[in-house]
């Protein structure tokens, strides 16, 4: 049992090494300000960065529901991981899915030193698949990890989207209100690949989306 | 140089030729002009490489042509010591009527097996009309442009030469090979300009077409241009490279050597590989901006010819469920560019930006239909569709032209109650009301809980030093393991046994006479794994020399008296300890 304590001890201090800019009381006070004094896209954003931090935060995801409908967009999408990381916080999944994959292996190294140990074999067999798959749902729920490549029109009034990184290109591919959710897909110089909400792909200007986890604290 | 040298010479030389029954055997068909007037004639040229005789019908049935067989001639062709023969059969064609003109593959019997060419098409205008615009006016410019039997050169054929500013001008890039020059041809053209964009050229099939008399392989790709600023635009020559097999010239002496044996040296017995890269002609377009008077204030951009259908699904919905208004724009023009018809009257509907699908006819994306989905959610009771309209610039009329679709008649409940995400997008939690009493923000108090940082601790450097250290404890708490559990292991317990004995024998050179028949013993036992008392039994059972057997039955003999004689051993001489030595060692071995 010492050594389970040891490990808790040991993992815990591995917590916060980056701390948010912004406390998230911080950011939701933000978010509710901005959307009060009619800065909808930046409020938006503001909930997404939250729900990024805390996906189970209902009220952050009501309040961009409602930015949603008065910037015309259709409702923000959820999906399994939102509601699966809401349940299970994914840095707590992680300390303890890592205490279950550790306490598995050196059970099962004890067992095999020492016959006394001889009938935690079963149980120890048992932690070290619980916590290797702990550790993976927590990778693969974590919306710092998931909602990584998500960004967000915050051009006022909008940005085209090309279908190839030029502006001599003189066709648009689609022109994507601003408030409106891309998925991140590569960068070229002053431009960046996105994938629209309806699955089409096309170049924007960087300077007119902001990711919605920071890239420089990513 | 004498007579019998020379034939020695030349028959060595034609040696080297290989005959023409490599060549798979091919036959293409080209039309001299893709289009003519009634009453006019063109030709079909079929070309059938690989074979040296060649039947096909003297005449072609096609309602309103009348073609027949006038013409045949053999062609010898030598590259680079590679022989081919080829047949060139022609046929005239004289239209009888006006219309579009399907000319089946023609059958060709060579060499016991049949084979066919490519189709052809022919249009067909009446007398008095001007035969159409982008073909016939490419032969003719083809035609005064190129010299007599130019081996390859390139050609830009624009469908218009005025054009607006944003419209689509599909274009074509030729490029014409003299048919009895072979190579291989890049994968498609480069033009770069400025003021206009290209879309990515597409290769059509590859065809025949007689030019200035000649006949020549034609590599068409098609394109489209847009321009983007109003003025006179240049197109520059767009380039394509290719490595081609061009005629050479004849090293000094076999002119000569031909000519006494009364002959010429064959055409295309010696070529050069050049890479060569073949320019279109450049060209000029001129670009109008789109006129101000009568553009509707609703205007999307699409320029062309457009025709818009709209339906409705489902027709009947719940309160918050949304109505798919689907609206097909189809024709040809900028499909890709242009705007998203305008809803009318839906003041009541809430709607999102549409979805927007394109479906192409042709591979530079001029010609084909563009669809955009709606979503409308009622926000009061409804029976009809907001009316959608489309407004566009029609190049060939100069005006802009607008089309309408009546609403579709429907029944919707009011309310958001039951608001769904949008198809592709997975349903959200209720919509919170807009009402300020009930914002998020006041009803909540509690800050909230959740991740103090922007990294997840899976790839925080802290965690994964600490789970490096526990692997690394773990690693040599597994060697630790493996160290015990080796011991175990039959091979491992064998090699031990085997150094132990070796070292117990290595012992008895060195040990004393008066411990000598001990240690022997001990030795004697461990060899045969059995214990000290039993060995007299073992020592009988086990075939040995009758020399190392006294030897050892001696050895046995003295420690079962130091065992059980009060005497104790008696002295062992060294001639004795030799023997058993001996034995031992031959057992060891």
């Amino acid at each position: 049992m010492k050594i389970l304590v040891y490990l808790a001890l040991l993992l815990a201090m591995a917590l916060p090494a980056h701390a948010v800019g912004e406390s998230l009381p911080a950011l939701w006070e933000k978010a509710t300000r901005l959307e009060s004094e009619g800065h909808a896209v930046e409020a938006a954003l503001a909930c997404r960065r939250l729900l990024a931090l805390n996906p189970g935060y209902a009220p952050a995801r009501d309040l961009l529901a409602k930015i949603h409908i008065s910037l015309k967009l259709p409702p923000p999408a959820t999906d399994w991981r939102d509601r699966a990381a809401g349940f299970f916080p994914p840095d707590r999944l992680a300390i303890g899915g890592s205490l279950c994959l550790w306490t598995g292996l050196f059970g099962i190294l004890a067992t095999l030193l020492s016959p006394a140990w001889g009938r935690w074999r079963l149980p120890a067999f048992l932690f070290l698949p619980a916590g290797l798959a702990a550790l993976a749902f927590s990778a693969a729920i974590d919306p710092r990890i998931a909602r990584s490549r998500e960004c967000v029109v915050t051009l006022p009034g909008g940005a085209p989207v090309y279908p190839a990184p030029s502006v001599d290109d003189s066709r648009t591919t689609a022109r994507v209100p601003d408030g409106t959710p891309l998925s991140f897909r590569s960068r070229s110089g002053r431009w960046t690949a996105v994938t629209l909400p309806d699955g089409r792909n096309g170049w924007i200007l960087s300077e007119a989306l902001t990711p919605v986890v920071p890239a420089e604290q990513s | 140089m004498n007579l019998p040298l020379r034939i020695l010479i030349m028959i060595a030389f034609l040696g080297l030729l290989r005959p023409s029954a490599a060549w798979s055997q091919e036959a293409t068909a080209g039309l001299s002009s893709p289009a003519i007037q009634v009453g006019q004639s063109a030709e079909i040229v079929v070309t059938v490489r690989g074979t040296k005789s060649a039947d096909v019908p003297q005449q072609l049935q096609v309602p309103g042509l009348d073609i027949q067989l006038f013409g045949r001639s053999s062609r010898f062709e030598m590259n680079n010591f590679q022989v081919t023969s080829s047949i060139a059969l022609t046929y005239r064609v004289t239209a009888r009527q006006a219309g579009e003109f399907d000319i089946p593959p023609i059958p060709v019997q060579s060499g016991g097996k049949t084979i066919s060419t490519n189709p052809l098409r022919l249009q067909v205008v009446p007398a008095a009309a001007p035969l159409p615009g982008v073909p016939s006016a490419s032969n003719r410019s083809v035609s005064a442009s190129t010299g007599q039997g130019e081996p390859f050169f390139g050609d830009l054929v624009l469908s218009k030469k005025k054009a607006y500013v944003g419209e689509v001008i599909p274009a074509e890039l030729r490029y014409y090979f003299r048919s009895d020059i072979g190579g291989e041809v890049g994968d498609r053209p480069v033009l770069a300009g400025e003021g206009f964009t290209m879309q990515k050229p597409a290769q059509s099939p590859k065809r025949e077409q007689i030019v200035n008399g000649e006949n020549y392989v034609v590599f068409s790709f098609q394109t489209a241009l847009t321009a983007a600023k109003s003025g006179r635009i240049e197109i520059p020559a767009a380039t394509l490279e290719a490595r081609l097999q061009l005629p050479g010239s004849v090293p000094s002496g076999f002119e000569e050597m031909f000519r006494q044996f009364g002959g010429m040296v064959p055409q295309g017995m010696f070529t050069d590989s050049r890479q060569v890269a073949i320019e279109t002609r450049p060209a000029s377009l001129e670009i109008l901006p789109l006129p101000k008077d009568g553009r509707p204030q609703d205007f999307s951009g699409a320029i062309g010819q457009f025709e818009m259908e709209a339906t409705a699904s489902p027709l009947k919905v719940a309160a918050g469920e949304p109505i798919t208004l689907r609206v097909t724009v189809s024709g040809q023009g900028n499909l890709d560019a242009m705007g998203a018809p305008r809803l009318m009257e839906a003041d009541g509907w809430k709607s999102y930006p549409p979805g927007e699908s394109v479906t192409v006819n042709d591979a530079i994306r001029f010609s084909g239909r563009k669809t955009y989905e709606f979503l409308l959610v009622a926000r009061e009771s409804q029976s009809r569709t907001p009316a959608v309209e489309f407004s566009y610039f029609d190049p060939n009329s100069a005006s802009y032209r607008t089309l309408t679709k009546e609403p579709i008649a429907v029944e919707a409940q009011g309310g958001e109650s039951r608001l769904q995400a949008t198809p592709g997008q997975t349903a959200t939690a209720p919509v919170p009301s807009a009402s300020p009493s009930a914002s998020p923000a006041n009803a909540v108090a509690a800050p909230p809980a959740g991740s103090r940082s922007w990294r997840p601790l899976l790839v925080d450097p802290r965690f994964l030093g600490i789970q490096a250290a526990l692997g690394l404890v773990a690693l040599v708490a597994l060697g630790l393991v493996g160290w015990r559990l080796r011991s175990l292991l039959p091979g491992v317990r064998r090699k031990a046994a085997a150094r132990a004995l070796s070292r117990s024998f290595a012992a008895l050179a060195t040990t004393s006479n008066d411990d000598f028949c001990e240690a022997a013993v001990n030795h004697l036992a461990n060899t045969w794994q059995v214990r000290p008392i039993d060995l007299a039994a073992r020592l009988e059972s086990v075939p040995l020399d009758d020399g190392d057997r006294l030897a050892l039955r001696e050895l046995v003999t003295r420690a079962e008296e130091s065992r059980y004689s009060p005497r104790g051993t008696r002295p062992i001489d060294q001639r004795s300890r030799d023997r058993i030595q001996t034995a031992l060692a031959r057992l060891h071995l």
